[in-house]
């Protein structure tokens, strides 16, 4: 009998902190909800401390949801150029094919350079722009990407991790290339590969 | 918002989910009215450092003995790193009271999971019944035993339970939530909640009567 006596009604009442219901679960919620003793009352200092410490820092409190917003979108656009500006860099100066098909002949694209430095240039807040920028970028890097996957692998891998791959470079090429700075335009073939990939089975 | 007190005393006043607040758990401030405790959170989200040491007097025993039941011997730790959060983050704390036990709540229980995940343990799951501390004598009856069991015993003893069960009969009876309050922090729907809250009772009552009957 005394196993069943808790009945929801009183359970729940229990619950809300009322002193009530059979003895002994009585009495363990009694001293679960006892007066704190001093031990538990520590720390008070250090809280108060930090409490100070947040209130003198005001850069940092009154961020708000918009601000967020708007360093997020300012440093997404801020990302974007830069790739931009690697894989314009990277056309130019022709590394982009990667170590494998680097040494191919190549192609002089100089005005469609200077369209997307244009276009690139006015915006502050470009993720409409992305997918039209990035076919723009597709039309530059066509050919060099081909190359690349010809070489047998896909090109984001190669640029991406060329440092660890080099051995094997070193393998097939006795003087294995050193990139120039250029290679900082590694990430932006990740974007373009899976359209490269469309035009490679072209 | 009825103005009845926070922490109705005794049997039967409270009906509404609100009014659930446990009757001893006040600390000697004497601010334990809803709206000196509404006044505090305001203060100290508006810079207050008086306003935000009453609120934590009022909070903090609360807190560590919710974490005591996810960390065990750790507590202390976890809850002073969620009161450095606490302490960060007020200023942008829109709320009153009850927002503020929810919100301080979550924030003490992400510390804790976070400890938890960090050491890959659960201390307080993992307590093997014979380190359970004061067990009451055999030659003490029933009642003196019981009025002796302190509060990390029970603490101890409900952390036995399936965490929760635990957690979720802390929440309301320790930390004062209501069941709403406890369903949104542990990302269940109400009446599980407050199902889990029942069966967690219920089986309380077994192993105190099992403890009270040594074999």
């Amino acid at each position: 009998v005394k196993d069943h006596g808790l009945d929801p009604d009183t359970a729940e009442r229990m619950l809300r902190g009322e002193r009530t219901g059979p003895r002994p679960l009585a009495d363990l919620l009694a001293a679960v909800t006892a007066e704190p003793t001093a031990e538990e009352l520590t720390g008070e200092d250090a809280a108060s401390a930090a409490f100070a410490a947040a209130r003198s820092a005001p850069e940092r409190r009154p961020r708000r949801a918009w601000q967020s917003l708007s360093f997020a979108l300012k440093a997404a656009g801020a990302l974007l150029a830069l790739l931009a500006g690697g894989v314009t860099v990277a056309a130019d100066s022709q590394h982009l094919p990667g170590p494998l098909g680097g040494d191919h002949p190549h192609h002089a694209r100089t005005p469609r350079i200077s369209r997307t430095l244009r276009t690139r240039t006015p915006s502050p807040v470009p993720s409409h722009e992305t997918p039209g920028r990035s076919r723009e970028h597709h039309a530059h890097c066509t050919r060099p990407t081909t190359h690349a996957r010809s070489g047998g692998r896909s090109v984001s891998t190669d640029l991406k991790v060329s440092v660890p791959h080099l051995p094997v470079h070193t393998k097939k090429l006795p003087t294995p290339r050193v990139d120039g700075p250029e290679t900082v335009s590694a990430p932006v073939p990740t974007d373009v590969s899976p359209s490269a990939e469309v035009s490679a089975g072209r | 918002m009825p103005s009845s007190p926070i922490w109705p005393i005794m049997s039967g006043v409270s009906h509404a989910e609100d009014l659930h607040q446990p009757s001893r758990l006040t600390s000697d401030t004497g601010t334990t009215r809803p709206e000196e405790l509404d006044r505090l959170v305001r203060g100290a989200r508006d810079g207050d450092e008086d306003a935000f040491r009453l609120l934590y007097r009022q909070i903090h025993p609360r807190l560590l003995r919710y974490v005591r039941t996810l960390v065990g011997d750790e507590a202390e730790d976890v809850t002073s790193e969620a009161w450095l959060h606490i302490a960060r983050d007020i200023a942008s704390f829109r709320g009153d009271i009850d927002g503020f036990r929810g919100w301080a709540a979550t924030i003490a229980r992400h510390r804790a999971l976070d400890h938890v995940r960090y050491h890959k343990r659960r201390p307080a799951d993992q307590t093997p019944t014979g380190e359970l501390p004061e067990l009451p004598a055999d030659d003490d009856t029933e009642t003196a035993a019981l009025d002796l069991l302190s509060t990390k015993t029970a603490l101890t003893l409900i952390a036995r339970l399936p965490r929760d069960q635990a957690e979720i009969i802390i929440l309301r009876v320790v930390v004062g939530l209501d069941v709403k309050t406890v369903a949104k922090i542990l990302g269940k729907r109400a009446g599980a909640v407050r199902t889990a809250a029942h069966r967690g009772l219920r089986r309380l009552e077994h192993l105190l009567n099992d403890l009270e009957r040594p074999q």
